[in-house]
């Protein structure tokens, strides 16, 4: 079966996660083969995945581990 | 600078303190996030004038009424570009701009990298769920970023003679 495009935009997240299954991963693979539109929504939803999963994106302010756990010890201590 | 707390003091939560009750065979981050998660929840509630938001959206099953941004001119950023300060805050700006309930499972899935259970835990919500508003999170940042994001992939060479 040949699956069309907004069948394989459906089904993009869980194959960047490797959660659909053989059959499907072939047919989307095959759509790709051919789809310049797909690979690129495929290609580009993937880099933003990576990109935003980047440490420098979001780190933590310097210290907040430390006060994190200050703060809990403290609380700890308060609630006997 | 004075780093006071912009919220008043109050008792922490019970749930909080009762840290020996903490069950061995989950993920202390899971646990922690569910709590906050609850005290969020507790705080959203009793402010009367704050409208909420269903956590089971009724679009949760549904994954189809979406178009991505169909750019061909770009696929791939390098992570080094992520020096220029400009790409950290667009990055930023986007994952800010989704609705909380999608917000939430990126923050958790993709920038903490939880697993689909832990998620599903944190918030409160179906392993399915969190699936569902995981594609949609990521089918609207790549609508929202690819037609940003050009300008950060590295020119190619081609006819032009690529870079100068």
């Amino acid at each position: 079966m040949r699956v069309d495009c907004q069948h394989v935009w459906e089904h993009i997240s869980a194959y960047i996660d490797g959660e659909v299954d053989a059959e499907l991963r072939a047919q989307i693979d095959r759509h790709l083969e051919t789809c310049e539109i797909c690979s690129a929504v495929l290609d580009s939803t993937r880099n933003v995945v990576v990109l935003i999963a980047d440490d420098r994106v979001f780190e933590l302010p310097a210290g907040f581990s430390d006060r994190l756990h200050d703060r809990l010890e403290r609380e700890l201590k308060l609630s006997g | 600078m004075n780093q006071r707390p912009k919220t008043p003091r109050r008792r922490p939560s019970s749930r909080y303190l009762n840290l020996k009750n903490f069950r061995g065979d989950s993920q202390f981050r899971t646990w922690v996030l569910s709590i906050a998660r609850n005290e969020g929840l507790g705080r959203l509630r009793k402010t009367a004038t704050r409208r909420e938001d269903s956590l089971e959206a009724g679009t949760d099953e549904q994954t189809g009424d979406y178009t991505p941004a169909l750019l061909t001119s770009w696929r791939e950023v390098p992570q080094q570009a992520l020096e220029r300060k400009e790409l950290g805050d667009l990055l930023r700006a986007a994952v800010e701009g989704l609705p909380a309930i999608y917000r939430n499972v990126v923050l958790l899935r993709d920038i903490e990298e939880m697993d689909v259970r832990e998620t599903s835990v944190a918030l409160g919500i179906t392993e399915g769920a969190v699936k569902v508003r995981l594609h949609r999170a990521r089918a609207l940042l790549q609508r929202d970023l690819a037609p940003k994001l050009g300008g950060f992939a590295p020119k190619r060479k081609g006819l032009f003679g690529g870079r100068k």
